[in-house]
């Protein structure tokens, strides 16, 4: 899902549009008019070196200095003219004047830097008119040793094979430990998780939100609420499914019993995002331990709470060994999955779940994988227009719509489309952007998504989508506001793939048919939602949804309870994580079959003989028979057998 | 998460030097330094690259009233890279009111001298070789005699600029490319890396914080990814600005109440001064004189031999449009000398709503007497060697910058005690140029070397 910023093209400056650039070559030749001996800033080519100055600003300088620029650009000639004659008299007057000074030495300092920098081609003109001729003139050539000593300081930062190697030994020996506890002193001490979470949540979202960007509501709800919820699902139900499960036994095999055991199947190995990097640490920890496994966590390098979630567990009464963390990036993931852990749970996105699924293929180790989703959300015109309408801004931008189950696509009723769109925009633009706890948008964590983000606004616009706000994104920040989009269509990236960000793509459909069609055509499965008031229609269109999981009037309300499974179809996913069947997904389940120790010899044990064959296969056609005769057939051909079995099991074949 | 025995915090001047002190006394170091590392061979040619590149905010830091610019680096090496390199120890008048703001006892003539010996031993210390002053030098030197006032050639920090080969040094703002110049990593750092420490470039501590038997540093590297580290001794070496505003925002306030407070930053204010015939100040040796003159230390000033790069000078020159342009075409012909005032009044360092370092600081009545008393001597020395034209810079300069954490007796006077550890803490130390008491009027960097041996033989003590 990582695309290099530097592969986005741009001819003139990667920070600036060419509006702004038009306004910096006015504002620049107001500085440097030029003469018979010196270009005109604008002569000059200088602008062309703006990126090389303003990579350097502080971002709110960055942010002041383009909207100066957007006033050049469009200020008309006198008006600009008397600006920068203000400008320039701001060092002369009182305190009061700073923003004056500050606005002028932004200018001014651009300008002059740019031209007496010499960034463009008018800069050897400039150099000469100006006499500047310093230089180095000595050559020594080689490089400095300190080149090397510099290289070789830096600490390495990922754990080594050794590392990684000794952590899952000490997993292995923990998970002795952990599958010694009986199930209620696992869960007492996930009890105690549960208090120390709440004790410490102050300070888990204040670490959360300073390495993701959310606000602080998204963090409290999404990653403590969210993760109390799961512990109490646990401590309630993970005693029951637990336990050994008794099945019917057939009645071929009367006298026998059947059962199921969960028993642990060792260490989990768990892979982890960073758009929840608590609550994906916890939960899976906390499932798999109930389980009885050992742990080995890889959080995401970009959001690593380092130190974090050890002190938590620790705090709770996990032994150190019980669950560990291994920090680093995809190589230290690598590095773990080598150790053949017994499963890996790996979330995040295709491209790497590929790579997880094609190294774990080699060593023949189980995978759980949870990826990305293109969220369809039909809304039917019969549906309650307010209440979809704050459904849809919340399913789509919470944590900044860095959900997998974000809602990703909207496909609304002809009938309805224009006022739901009327709506939409007005609540959108009153939301707030901030990470506080006021604020209800947080920030992109990862520049990578921002890159992502443009690199979508940027192909659907320039396909004739119409952006109807987040217009005072500058598109670098993180900070992007919500994004609604119509006139699109699935030619653009933003229909296609996975956007992660803050987008609400709207496009109108007529009928379900058509709905299904157009929510169906991806190659994502993992989540949907049908907004209707009509229950049963809604109904049939969620079975005909090739999804994982899809919410009738709200959205991703299915991961809320806990007792449902979460996970994807088609590339979405394999295998479903919480609920009994995620509880489950961790646990080796064992079949078992308890037979007595009698003197019986087996009627399928050897010796085969003529007799027993034909008894054996009049039992077998008796098996097909249904009711009261079937059975008693069934019984009479049986009977014989035994007896044959016995005596031919004790005495041989005869000769 | 991986351990330290000590986490320096910068890898400027009093960072290099804390770390080769402790690494050589056998501690497991780590080095954390915002900037790149750079070598002759990379650094950034000319001025406009040179601020993009080597400064934090792209050399363009301003306090609250936008007066002053105040320059940082932000590179390995810090400072050493980009500063002139001139090393000078403190007179009696500086220490003297140190020692009485601090009751720090060992902080007189005698008292520094092995310090200074040895922090001089550690690098090599040049006379500027006067046969090579450019006529900006010459000018100063002349107009200083016709005057009667008192100056000497420069003690600088370099090996050998090897100006018969006609180097510029002016160049060297940006790095010196010949390796002459004393930066850290040709020497300090170079020692520690050599015993054996870890240097991670790149990387912004963005918090530190103390526990119980431990302290944490938490820090982002150049791709976005948060790091952290825990150590037994960590010591602040971000700079003035760098370290206040590390404290500011790990929220040391509430613990030390003088935080920030005491900021001093010798504002500069430059003169540039036009001649029928060319100067030529950007050939040769970059500086060559310093004032050594007993009424201008009295009176809180002194003056400095130096110039700026185009695009320093278009910045300073008054005027717009073509007429600037014209005055700069001079450009050849302007001398130029600047007035370093030994700041009285302190400022103050706060962050602001958005988590943005805020600097106040301003001129008392009694500075802008300094800084006008400076000016009437550059305007004698202007005028006595047949100046045309003298213009005032457009804004002051802060380039020597101090304060915040200051070395005190009380934690309501500073936030460093003697030993150079915050108050209250166990394990937190300062070793930069934010423990400066007060603005000593004389070049901080010998100083800063001096007192980074100092805070390590503590730190090692307490260690022990
Ligand atoms: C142009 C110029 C000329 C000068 N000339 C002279 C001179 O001739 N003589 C003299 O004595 N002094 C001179 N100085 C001043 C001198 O260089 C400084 O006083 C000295 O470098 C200060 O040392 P320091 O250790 O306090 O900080 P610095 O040397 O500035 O080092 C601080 C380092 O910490 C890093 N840092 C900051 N914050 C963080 C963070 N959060 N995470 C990681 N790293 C961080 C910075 O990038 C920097 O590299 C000059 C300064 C300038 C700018």
């Amino acid at each position: 899902m990582k695309r290099d910023l530097e592969t986005f093209p741009s001819p003139v400056s990667r920070l600036f549009t060419p509006q702004q650039l038009k306004g910096l070559n006015r504002l620049g030749d107001f500085y440097c008019p030029g003469d018979e001996l010196m270009p005109a800033f604008s002569a000059s080519g200088a602008a062309e070196g703006i990126d090389r100055l303003a990579t350097a600003m502080h971002p709110r300088d960055l942010a002041d200095f383009r909207l100066l620029l957007t006033l050049a650009a469009r200020l008309p000639q006198p008006l600009l003219a008397s600006l920068v004659n203000l400008l320039d008299q701001a060092d002369r007057l009182g305190p009061w004047a700073k923003d004056l000074r500050m606005a002028r030495l932004g200018a001014a300092g651009v300008a002059y830097s740019l031209y007496y920098g010499f960034a463009g081609s008018g800069g050897p003109r400039v150099r000469a008119a100006i006499g500047w001729d310093a230089a180095i003139r000595s050559s020594i050539s080689g490089e400095p040793a300190m080149n090397q000593l510099v290289r070789d300081a830096a600490p390495d930062l990922s754990p080594t094979a050794a590392t990684v190697e000794d952590a899952f030994q000490r997993a292995h020996s923990a998970q002795v430990t952990i599958a010694a506890l009986i199930i209620e002193q696992r869960l007492a001490v996930l009890d105690r998780l549960g208090e120390v979470i709440l004790r410490r949540r102050d300070e888990i979202i204040a670490r959360v939100s300073q390495e993701t960007g959310k606000c602080a509501t998204d963090a409290l709800l999404g990653e403590i609420f969210a993760t109390l919820d799961n512990l109490e699902y646990l401590r309630k139900n993970a005693r029951k499914l637990l336990s050994d499960r008794k099945v019917a036994t057939p009645l071929a095999m009367l006298g026998k019993k059947s059962r199921v055991w969960y028993e642990p199947l060792g260490t989990i190995l768990v892979i982890a995002p960073w758009n929840y990097p608590f609550y994906q640490a916890i939960v899976p920890i906390s499932i798999a331990f109930a389980a009885g496994n050992a742990v080995i966590h890889k959080p995401s390098e970009f959001t690593p709470l380092t130190g974090l979630i050890e002190s938590i567990l620790q705090e709770a009464g996990f032994a150190r060994d019980w669950a560990q963390v291994v920090y680093g990036d995809g190589k230290a993931g690598a590095h773990c999955l080598a150790q053949r852990p017994d499963k890996v749970f790996f979330t995040g996105s295709i491209a790497t779940g590929k790579k997880v699924m094609a190294q774990a293929a080699e060593l023949l180790v189980p995978v759980e994988l949870e990826l990305g989703g293109k969220d369809a959300m039909i809304l039917f015109a019969d549906a309650n227009l307010d209440r979809a309408v704050a459904g849809a801004m919340w399913g789509a931008l919470t944590n900044t719509g860095q959900s997998c189950t974000s809602i990703e696509r909207l496909y609304i009723e002809r009938s309805v489309f224009d006022s739901f769109t009327v709506k939409l925009v007005e609540k959108v633009q009153a939301l707030q952007l901030g990470t506080g706890r006021d604020d209800d948008i947080g920030q992109m964590t990862t520049a990578a998504q921002v890159a992502i983000i443009r690199h979508q606004l940027e192909d659907a616009l320039a396909k004739g989508a119409r952006q109807l706000t987040g217009h005072s994104w500058d598109r670098q920040s993180p900070q992007i506001p919500p994004i609604v989009l119509t006139q699109v269509d699935h030619s653009m990236l933003v229909m296609e793939e996975e956007s992660f960000g803050p987008f609400l793509p709207l496009m109108p459909f007529e009928g379900d048919d058509h709905a299904v069609s157009l929510a169906n055509r991806t190659i994502y499965g993992l989540s949907a939602c049908v907004w209707s008031g009509d229950i049963a229609r809604a109904q049939r269109v969620a079975r005909r949804l090739h999804v994982g999981n899809v919410s009738i009037n709200n959205h991703m309300i299915t991961e809320g309870n806990h007792g449902l499974p979460f996970g994807g179809a088609k590339q979405s996913g394999i295998g479903r994580f919480k609920g009994e069947e995620g509880l489950r997904g961790f646990c080796n389940i064992k079949a078992v079959m308890i037979d007595g120790n009698s003197s019986k010899i087996e009627a399928n044990w050897y010796p085969f003989t003529e007799a027993k064959y034909a008894a054996m296969d009049k039992m077998t056609v008796a098996s097909r028979m249904r009711g009261l005769g079937g059975l008693v057939r069934f019984a009479l051909a049986g009977l014989p057998l035994e007896s044959l079995a016995n005596k031919l099991g004790r005495k041989g074949r005869k000769g | 998460m991986q351990d330290y025995d000590a986490i320096v915090i910068g890898a400027g001047v009093g960072g290099s030097n804390v770390a080769a002190a402790l690494t050589a006394a056998g501690m497991r170091c780590l080095i954390i330094e915002a900037g790149r590392y750079r070598s002759r061979q990379d650094y950034p040619r000319g001025e406009l690259d040179g601020n993009a590149q080597l400064f934090w905010n792209g050399g363009m830091e301003l306090n609250t009233s936008a007066t002053l610019a105040l320059l940082r680096a932000r590179v390995v090496g810090g400072g050493s890279i980009v500063n002139q390199a001139l090393l000078d120890e403190f007179d009696d008048i500086a220490l003297d009111d140190w020692r009485e703001r601090t009751g720090i006892t060992w902080f007189s003539t005698a008292g520094m001298a092995p310090l200074y010996a040895e922090a001089k031993a550690s690098v090599s210390i040049q006379q500027v070789p006067v046969e090579h002053a450019n006529r900006n030098a010459r000018i100063f030197k002349q107009g200083f005699e016709n005057c009667g006032f008192q100056c000497k050639p420069l003690q600088r920090g370099q090996s050998g600029c090897r100006h018969e080969e006609g180097n510029d040094c002016i160049e060297c703002l940006y790095g010196c490319r010949l390796d002459s110049k004393q930066a850290t990593p040709l020497t300090s750092l170079q020692r520690a890396l050599k015993a054996g420490a870890k240097l991670l470039t790149e990387c912004e501590v963005e918090a530190i914080a103390e526990q119980a038997g431990f302290s944490e540093v938490h820090a982002r590297l150049a791709d976005g990814r948060p790091v952290s580290f825990r150590c037994n001794s960590l010591i602040l070496a971000a700079g003035t600005l760098g370290s206040n505003a590390l404290l500011l925002k790990s929220g040391w306030q509430d613990r030390l109440p003088a935080l920030g407070q005491g900021f001093y930053c010798h504002p500069q204010f430059m003169y540039f001064a036009r001649y029928r015939e060319p100067v030529d100040a950007q050939r040769g040796p970059f500086q060559s004189y310093k004032s050594d003159d007993a009424g201008f230390r009295q009176q809180g000033f002194k003056l400095e031999n130096v110039f700026a790069p185009p695009i320093g000078t278009a910045l300073m020159l008054p005027g717009l449009g073509l007429g600037h342009q014209r005055q700069m075409a001079l450009m050849r012909h302007f001398a130029c000398i600047e007035v370093a005032v030994r700041d009285s009044h302190p400022g103050s360092l706060h962050l602001s709503g958005q988590g943005r370092l805020q600097i106040n600081k301003e001129l008392n009545s009694e500075d802008r007497q300094r800084a006008k008393a400076g000016y009437a001597a550059v305007e004698r020395i202007f005028r006595s060697t047949g100046a045309e034209q003298i213009h005032s810079g457009r804004f002051g300069i802060g380039l020597h910058l101090m304060g915040g954490l200051r070395l005190a007796r009380r934690p309501e006077e500073g936030c460093v005690e003697g030993n150079f550890r915050l108050f209250g803490s166990r394990r937190v130390y300062a070793a930069d140029a934010s423990v400066f008491p007060s603005a000593p009027g004389i070049n901080p960097s010998l100083t800063i070397m001096a007192l980074a041996r100092k805070a390590a033989a503590h730190i090692l003590e307490d260690a022990r």
